[in-house]
């Protein structure tokens, strides 16, 4: 990446930053979520001891990524662009990203890039294990061509640059109104960005969770993921389910790869299916919010909370079906969520319009659950997952009703 | 009208934001279960539960005072009466999608009163939307503030949650020092959590001090048996009882509460013509013993 001199430019490094957090949120949500549920999975009290402990850090980390990019997409509000919620498919390998973005199950290949993808600023992975065979491992050094930034941190401190160097009034040009706050369900660390000030302090502050600082390293994601692999090296053991690389219920274009893993179990890829539907109600809710084409306050608020709500209401009891549900007949291999996005997050311009798609995509997601989540006891918290999002439609159409 | 004055400790095993409402094992909320624990299952115990964790105070609702007409009446016999949640009472917050934190409805709200002499009281909220029956189960309040507070400790007799679960750690440790196996993992957990909530500037004992206040009308067909009329007249049948109540002094550690209520049932001088059972076809057993 060359220096950023204008506006374009720094749309497009943020529309970057933007699908690096929202891709790195994924995978730790993807290793995190196919980890064991219940202590007669194979493990000892202890490792199911460990396990959970892990698992509530990783879901703590990904929590961080999703106020991360809610501050990215303030920094694109702030210069009068729109938020960015598109990103590429899983699997990602094609260089487009320093280091490969794959969804993977918990395990030592998993805390490896995790820790890769938070590395500070001219560390490396045997800085973080001290063990030099892993080295070569590294996917940093398996990509092709040489990066224009190895850390995340490097884009950042580019588009940190762009905004110190940029002239402040013909930037900012982002009605403050369209920032977000950190009125969340669950502690999400949103920055409102407002002018060059603001957003300088909002760029540390994504550098500083994910990296640390030279004296401060043990509780950024860094910190924590070399503590997390250390201890699953010194100590091995299968914390989670047999989950399948890079599940998708679609082959690319050009595909299936042979990264990539088909699910065909007929129950497996109804479910898995809904995820992604769901998910993309998610991402639907999340860009009307962001983008406010009159909505009152109080409609803003109940998107909001919609969307926050999802994520422990459906997206994750979903996601943890999956994980024990055979990816094909027969096998002893588990699906997963695949995160897939069949169609781009986008809203209607007209106020009722976005309304009325809206209601559509939840309507599909009930029907689906309901029908799925009848169809055998092993899936039966699917269709409570229905009803609960039934309920969700409720509220937000008497919020609709109350007119923006 | 019979007034029943009911309180006492209550258990309920629920998975806490942000996990998911029907998580069973708990992991980024503050609820666990603990190594060697059930399942969490979200149930609603006025009664003793299937399982309790050491320390834990004894779960019973019972009815502690009675007045008919506005009077005491002492030796009562429904003093001491046991008041329960019937089929499996749950809150049903569900992330906030049907109730933000405090506001949460019991579903079902079907209520016991049953004394070892054979009295039986028994009804329930017939909700008028059945499709969506939350609406009327909702708390009606949320109450925080010191006079909350000095009632929650007035009640439980538990001034500072803290020091109970300081001492509750010393009395942990010695009863993991002398476990084996999954017990002592558990017991583990249990105590690394409760020292982790003492050094913590902000825990869940902020919870305690807190309480939610419920008022609801109880409408189905009523079941009674083992009526006398020397309990004071005989129960209305076609009167709603009201039962207001509050739940507060919430013990994250033993994820026990406190519940303090009164359940306002409508009489009638005379004996009246028996109500006309229940939904669960109970008819036959209604009013039965009445004189």
């Amino acid at each position: 990446m060359t220096a950023i001199s204008s506006r374009n430019d720094m749309i497009a490094a943020l529309h970057e930053a933007a699908e690096i957090e929202h891709g790195l949120l994924l995978q730790y949500l993807f290793a995190a979520l196919t980890m064991k549920q219940q202590p007669d999975e194979g493990v000892t009290p202890e490792e199911f001891a460990r396990l959970r402990q892990w698992k509530g850090i990783i879901l703590g980390v990904a929590v961080d990524e999703m106020g991360h990019l809610g501050t990215v997409c303030n920094l694109l509000a702030a210069i009068g662009s729109s938020p960015h919620f598109d990103r590429p498919g899983f699997p990602q390998t094609t260089g487009y990203y320093p280091f490969d973005f794959e969804l993977l199950r918990f395990g030592d290949e998993a805390l490896r890039r995790f820790v890769a993808a938070e590395l500070p600023r001219g560390g490396s992975v045997s800085d973080c294990l001290q063990d030099p065979i892993l080295k070569s491992a590294f996917a940093l050094e398996l990509v092709p061509e040489v990066p224009p930034y190895e850390y995340v941190g490097e884009l950042y401190e580019h588009i940190k640059t762009g905004f110190r160097d940029l002239p402040e009034d013909a930037l900012f040009i982002g009605a403050p109104t369209r920032q977000v706050d950190n009125e969340w369900s669950v502690e999400v660390d949103m920055r409102v960005v407002t002018g060059r000030a603001s957003a300088l302090a909002a760029i540390d502050d994504l550098v500083r969770d994910g990296e640390g600082t030279s004296t401060r390293r043990v509780q950024s994601h860094y910190g924590k993921f070399c503590a997390m692999w250390r201890a699953y090296r010194d100590a091995p053991f299968e914390a989670s389910r047999s989950v399948v690389r890079n599940p998708r219920t679609r082959a690319s274009r050009g595909g299936p790869r042979p990264e990539e893993t088909m699910i065909t179990e007929p129950t497996a890829l109804a479910v898995a299916e809904l995820f992604n539907a769901t998910y993309a109600v998610m991402l639907r809710l999340l860009a009307q919010f962001f983008t406010n084409a009159g909505e009152s306050d109080a409609q803003r608020n109940a998107l909001r909370q919609a969307s926050s709500q999802l994520m422990s209401a459906a997206i994750r009891p979903i996601a943890e079906v999956l994980t024990a549900l055979p990816v094909s007949a027969g096998s002893n291999d588990m699906a997963g969520p695949p995160f897939e996005l069949y169609l781009p997050v986008l809203v209607p311009p007209e106020p009722r319009n976005r309304w009325v798609t809206l209601f559509e995509c939840i309507d599909d997601v009930i029907e689906a659950a309901r029908d799925v989540g009848t169809s055998s006891a092993t899936v039966a918290r699917v269709a409570h997952v229905g009803e609960t999002m039934s309920v969700l439609k409720r509220t937000l159409q008497v919020a609709a009703r109350s007119g923006g | 009208m019979i007034t029943l004055f009911f309180k006492g400790w209550f258990q309920c095993r629920l998975a806490t934001d942000p996990d998911p409402h029907d998580e069973r094992r708990g992991v980024s909320g503050y609820v666990h279960a603990y190594a060697g624990e059930p399942d969490l299952d979200r149930l609603i115990h006025w009664q003793p539960p299937p399982f309790s964790r050491a320390e834990a105070p004894a779960v019973g609702v019972t009815v502690q005072r009675v007045s008919v007409d506005g009077g005491d009446v002492a030796n009562h016999g429904l003093i001491g009466a046991r008041v329960s949640l019937l089929d499996n009472a749950k809150f049903e917050g569900r992330n906030g999608v049907i109730a933000d934190d405090g506001k949460e409805p019991i579903y079902p709200f079907h209520l016991r009163v049953q004394t070892t002499t054979g009295i039986l009281l028994q009804r329930q909220i017939v909700p008028y939307d059945p499709d969506y029956p939350f609406a009327e189960l909702l708390a009606l309040a949320l109450q925080v503030g010191p006079d909350v507070a000095r009632d929650v400790a007035a009640q439980t007799g538990i001034s500072d949650l803290k020091a109970e679960w300081r001492r509750r750690v010393g009395v942990l440790q010695t009863l993991a020092d002398a476990a084996t196996g999954a017990t002592k993992v558990g017991l583990g957990e249990r105590i690394a959590v409760l020292s982790r909530w003492l050094a913590a500037p902000r825990s869940p004992s902020q919870f305690f001090g807190a309480r939610m206040t419920y008022d609801y009308a109880l409408r189905s067909l009523p079941v009674v048996t083992g009526w006398s009329a020397t309990l004071g007249g005989t129960p209305a049948a076609d009167d709603e009882w009201r039962v207001r109540f509050w739940l507060g002094g919430w013990d994250a550690d033993t994820l026990c509460g406190f519940c303090d209520g009164v359940l306002e049932v409508p009489t009638t001088l005379a004996p009246q013509a028996p109500p006309v059972g229940s939904r669960d076809d109970d008819r036959d057993s209604l009013m039965r013993g009445d004189s």
